[in-house]
């Protein structure tokens, strides 16, 4: 991982990316017990806005004559599968913006905070995610304080309260 | 009235198990999970063998 991290940090310094940040299982993975996941979730702030898919293109043109090429939804970069995911609402846009900078085996790289992880966990709302909303709370991975202000600024915590019996043993 | 064995200290060693585990650093985790990884490519290539020797 540290090798594809190294790529995705020269596509920071080349422009190709204006930021971005892990998030998915690798992130969770940060903050609580090593989960099963097969893939990279990058989620990237791009120069170019639109609601098109097609704005990744960039980053695949730059990839491409580097070796790395697309494999359905993912580019397999030094082993691992990536799968780029433009920030797609303000609330994966923040998550981005206040990315921690962490390392990884000496490399720099960003990784969403607990409360956007759990958020946007929220907001997907499958039966995998409820899980491991419920482990970050059983772990104490999240702040609760730090989470709920999060939640209100983006319209979740009505679905908060709704699921909440779920995330409770 | 069967009885059943009380697994509650089973549970509690798991939990802390899982606690060691999230203890871990990141590098180490990422690790553990491309072992993971390795140990279900090698468990779906049994299987595989297994059905081609039960078709066979």
């Amino acid at each position: 991982m540290k090798e594809t991290l190294k790529v995705l940090n020269s596509m920071l310094k080349a422009g190709v990316l204006q930021r971005y940040a892990i998030g998915g299982a690798v992130a969770a993975i940060y903050y609580l017990e090593p989960i099963d996941t097969v893939d990279l979730d990058i989620f990237v702030q791009l120069e170019m806005s639109g609601s098109e898919l097609s704005i990744l293109a960039p980053i695949y043109e730059h990839l491409s004559p580097l070796g790395y090429k697309a494999r359905g939804e993912f580019v397999e970069i030094e082993g691992m599968p990536v799968q780029f995911l433009p920030v797609f609402n303000p609330l994966t846009e923040e998550a981005v913006a206040k990315a921690r900078a962490i390392k990884y085996a000496r490399v720099t790289t960003f990784i969403m905070r607990p409360e956007h992880l759990v958020a946007i966990m929220l907001d997907t709302g499958r039966a995998k995610d409820y899980l491991r909303i419920a482990m970050f709370l059983e772990q104490r991975a999240v702040n609760l304080r730090s989470l709920k202000p999060v939640l209100r600024r983006h319209g979740l915590d009505g679905k908060w309260k709704a699921n909440e019996y779920r995330f409770k043993r | 009235m069967k009885t059943y064995p009380d697994i509650s200290k089973l549970i509690k060693a798991k939990e802390a198990h899982r606690r060691v585990l999230a203890a871990l650093s990141f590098e180490k985790k990422i690790e553990l999970v491309f072992k993971l990884q390795e140990r279900r490519r090698f468990v779906k290539s049994a299987q595989l063998v297994g059905k081609r020797r039960a078709k066979t």
